[in-house]
């Protein structure tokens, strides 16, 4: 059994805003495996982003606080990390692919230089010129100029080969002209016809597709071990978002890489990942192989998201959408969240918020691939209307 | 009745406005025409650059369109301008896909939703002053134009020669572009053709003396008849200013129909969570009692489980008030429950229009199967499959000639590449596709855009390009 990539346990993010405290994530517990893709699937404000973000720690703290859990990833608790050290995690750790491609590469830039800034800070990494971040219980001294990273507890995947750092002292004057064939590799991976011609273009001068291209071809040019994609093709055309998301389906293959994938789209989430995990107001209700989790939903709250996709004609009548609106994090219902909106309400759901449980009751709790429901009623969902 | 036609036969440019370059347009909108009656429902889907926001925001007024004309109510509306537009208004409500954007964060939900009714009632007062005086400039404008159609019309009969060569010169320059692009032996062709027809035209006789008097005599009769007396439009009593309170009561009475509480009357836009903001411009809309409501994008902000509450609410509101919609979109889901016929829209054109279980369970036009194959199905087990349609949308400056999907059409012939596909009707349905190879096409089905999992690279599509004559 493989260590998984990243181990969030019980994490649980408050923000703090004026007087009030909005709990965005509640106890949330997510292991990914190498080559492993994990959807997360949710409505707005369910805290899927904010999920997200805290995994490298990009929230800014405040006003959000990481309440409690673990982040571990690789073996060192990203939450006790100290803040001057987070950016060593970032890019070569874990990367990024955010949602508004415009909004996220730097318009002054082409595309070249994007690509090339990823390329030379993975470069330097490997090399150990810039203080890479290291895992384990070492603290990192920055008195002393870095070591060469050692293989053990690394979080770069190179391995560093004797004399590398001798050699890499001629890397330091490496041109752009050499990044160049890198450059290109990449944007070849990420299936860009003509890349010598794109290179020199800035980002407005790109479609949509291309840009969401280019930002994938940046995040994995930094070989991350963890790529989350946070809403990737939600600004996308269908027929541009279907291309992406073949393109993602193939480096999923190519790249060794461990994905979470966030998107509030069933049907996106239906074609990338291997498990999903469905959040309502903050915590995770169901868990699973993605297989089960649509064939069979186990809570109450999936399957009602899975019927409201609007699948009918008109004159078939009305859509089936949820009773009531999503609860105020602020204040939200004591015992299971969903409770308010549930057809299976009873006393008992009022009281405690109901472990995320595997439907199997004969399984092994501790094994991963469980279809897992935060439901006491597991049992009477598939029976719902 | 709400009977709509919007004819736009020739190009509709934003940027020569701005670039003052008359070469360079971008062709948004390019020759569409489409009806919406009443207790309708027409969804208009396509990518974004498919020129349907242009489109609906034309048939709000909001953009005046380059050529062509929007009927409304067997009225033409195109031109119409300051207080009749506004006051025609009321019959045309557009909501807005930005419910952020589109609501002004420092008023109140009382100001915003009365805001067309506080304009309403402005061009009320005003047109009840003034109503007489427009009427008479409206008679005047057209008589005016009568009369210089007689003079045109008498002028051609007098002189035929003169009249059918500066036809034919004024037909040849139009195509000045077009014939630019065809090949060197096809330019001398045509231009022989029309050197041959100037010398026909040469041929045509002045009428003889006789016949002159007659046309003469006719043209003074009608010159002096023109289009009757002005319409007498007596002054009306102006309606009086609706204040505050007058506006919050009448406010009070939209907001329940779009299912926000009434108590809300004072609260600000950013109180509200997404779905409420969009049911706020759909209350806006509504505060004029409109026929048609331009719903741009309606609920692509918004998620699943809201989705379904706005849809089933303009469902019912449609039901209850006989509103037409006019719904644009990507998004086929909600085409599909919404929508009574739909057209697919392409760089500015219409290729596909139906009605709405035909056209989604049965796409003929190959961009219209590439829309629907693209859609993600919750099912994880289609999930194994390969999209075959690439490349993206051309420019819509310079357009490609012929098809403008032949660049990423995988039935593409030689014959798309030159040739401009007509909208037409389609034998034995409803339907008006433009495809030179909609019979052939018809029957492939858009999941065999997807290839399976084991790709074979550079595969035939279904229907191999030489099948075609």
């Amino acid at each position: 059994m493989t260590d998984p990539v990243i181990d969030v346990r019980n994490l649980t993010i408050t923000y703090t805003v004026g007087a009030g405290t909005f709990y965005a994530v509640s106890d949330v517990s997510v292991k990914i495996f190498p080559r492993q893709v994990v959807g997360i699937v949710g409505e707005t404000g369910c805290g899927k982003s904010t999920l997200a973000q805290a995994i490298p720690r990009l929230l800014p703290e405040p006003p959000a606080t990481i309440g409690g859990g673990e982040i571990i990833f690789r073996g060192t608790d990203l939450v006790k990390v100290p803040k001057r050290q987070l950016p060593m995690v970032r890019g070569t750790g874990i990367g990024m692919i955010f949602q508004e491609p415009l909004n996220s590469l730097n318009p002054a830039y082409r595309v070249f230089d994007q690509i090339a800034e990823s390329i030379r800070i993975r470069h330097y990494r490997e090399m150990g010129w810039v203080r890479s971040f290291q895992g384990g219980e070492a603290p990192f001294d920055y008195s002393k100029p870095a070591a060469p990273i050692t293989v053990g507890g690394s979080l770069t995947k190179s391995i560093i080969p004797d004399g590398a750092v001798e050699e890499a002292a001629r890397d330091r004057l490496r041109t752009r002209s050499e990044f160049r064939d890198e450059v290109l590799e990449y944007l070849r991976l990420v299936r860009i016809n003509d890349p010598e011609t794109i290179l020199n273009l800035y980002p407005h001068e790109l479609s949509g597709g291309m840009r969401q291209r280019i930002m994938i071809a940046m995040a994995l040019s930094e070989k991350p071990s963890l790529l989350i994609a946070d809403e990737p093709t939600s600004a996308l055309d269908v027929t541009i978002q279907a291309q992406v998301l073949t393109l993602m389906k193939e480096l999923i293959e190519e790249v060794d890489a461990a994905i979470l994938f966030i998107s509030h789209d069933l049907g996106v989430i239906a074609e990338t990942a291997d498990e999903i995990g469905v959040m309502y107001a903050g915590r995770i209700v169901e868990y699973g192989p993605v297989a089960d989790v649509f064939r069979s939903p186990r809570h109450p709250y999936t399957k009602a998201l899975l019927k409201a996709a609007p699948s009918r004609y008109k004159s078939e009548g009305p859509l089936d959408s949820i009773a009531g609106s999503v609860p105020n994090l602020s204040r939200p219902p004591p015992g299971c969240r969903f409770h308010p909106r549930c057809p299976l309400v009873r006393d008992v759901c009022r009281g405690e918020h109901p472990p995320l449980a595997p439907v199997d009751k004969s399984a092994d709790p501790e094994a991963p691939g469980l279809h897992r429901s935060a439901c006491y009623f597991a049992e009477e969902v598939p029976g719902l209307p | 009745m709400v009977d709509l036609q919007k004819h736009f036969p020739i190009t509709r440019s934003l940027a020569d406005q701005l670039s003052r370059r008359p070469a360079k347009v971008i062709h948004a909108v390019d020759g569409v025409s489409l009806t919406v009656g009443p207790g309708e429902t027409l969804g208009l889907i396509g990518e974004s650059g498919s020129g349907k926001t242009t489109l609906g925001w034309m048939l709000a007024r909001l953009h005046e369109p380059t050529s062509g004309s929007i009927v409304f109510d067997g009225v033409d509306v195109t031109h119409l301008r300051s207080t009749s537009l506004r006051t025609w208004r009321r019959n045309v409500q557009i909501v807005f896909q930005d419910p952020v954007g589109s609501l002004d964060p420092r008023l109140r939900v009382w100001q915003i939703v009365g805001e067309p009714i506080r304009a309403q009632n402005m061009a009320d007062r005003w047109l009840a002053v003034n109503g007489p005086r427009l009427a008479r400039r409206a008679h005047r404008l057209a008589l005016r134009q009568e009369r210089e159609r007689l003079t045109r019309e008498f002028r051609a009969a007098m002189n035929p020669k003169a009249a059918d060569r500066a036809r034919l010169r004024r037909e040849y320059r139009a195509q000045a572009d077009a014939r630019e692009k065809l090949p060197p032996e096809e330019q001398r062709r045509l231009e022989n053709d029309y050197q041959a027809a100037l010398q026909r035209a040469d041929q045509l006789a002045a009428p003889l003396a006789p016949e002159r008097d007659r046309l003469q005599t006719e043209y003074r009769a009608a010159m002096k008849r023109g289009i009757g007396p002005a319409p007498v439009v007596p002054k009306r009593p102006k309606p009086p200013v609706l204040h505050r309170e007058a506006v919050r009561k009448k406010v009070q009475e939209v907001l329940p129909t779009v299912g926000l509480p009434v108590d809300c009357l004072d609260q600000y836009p950013h109180e509200f969570s997404g779905g409420g903001r969009q049911r706020l411009s759909l209350a806006r809309a509504l505060s004029v009692s409109p026929r048609l409501i331009v719903l741009d994008e309606p609920t692509s902000a918004l998620d699943v489980a809201v989705q379904a509450q706005i849809l089933n609410r303009l469902v019912e509101l449609q039901r209850s008030r006989g509103l037409a919609y006019v719904l644009i979109t990507h998004n086929v889901a909600a085409v599909r429950f919404v929508a009574d016929r739909v057209a697919v829209m392409y760089l500015g054109r219409i290729v596909e229009h139906g009605p709405v279980r035909e056209l989604l369970e049965r796409p003929v036009h190959p961009y219209t199967k590439a829309l629907l194959a693209a859609v993600p199905v919750p099912d994880p087990s289609r999930r194994h499959t390969r999209y075959r349609i690439g490349g993206d949308i051309p420019s819509l400056v310079d357009l490609p000639p012929g098809c403008r999907f032949a660049p990423r059409c995988p039935f593409v012939i030689d014959r798309c590449k030159v040739e401009d596909p007509p909208l037409l009707p389609m034998a034995g349905t409803d339907r008006l596709v433009a495809c030179h190879r909609a019979d052939e096409v018809a029957d492939i089905r858009p999941e065999s855009l997807l290839a399976s999992d084991t790709p074979s690279p550079g595969e035939a599509p279904a229907v191999p390009p030489t099948s075609a004559a």
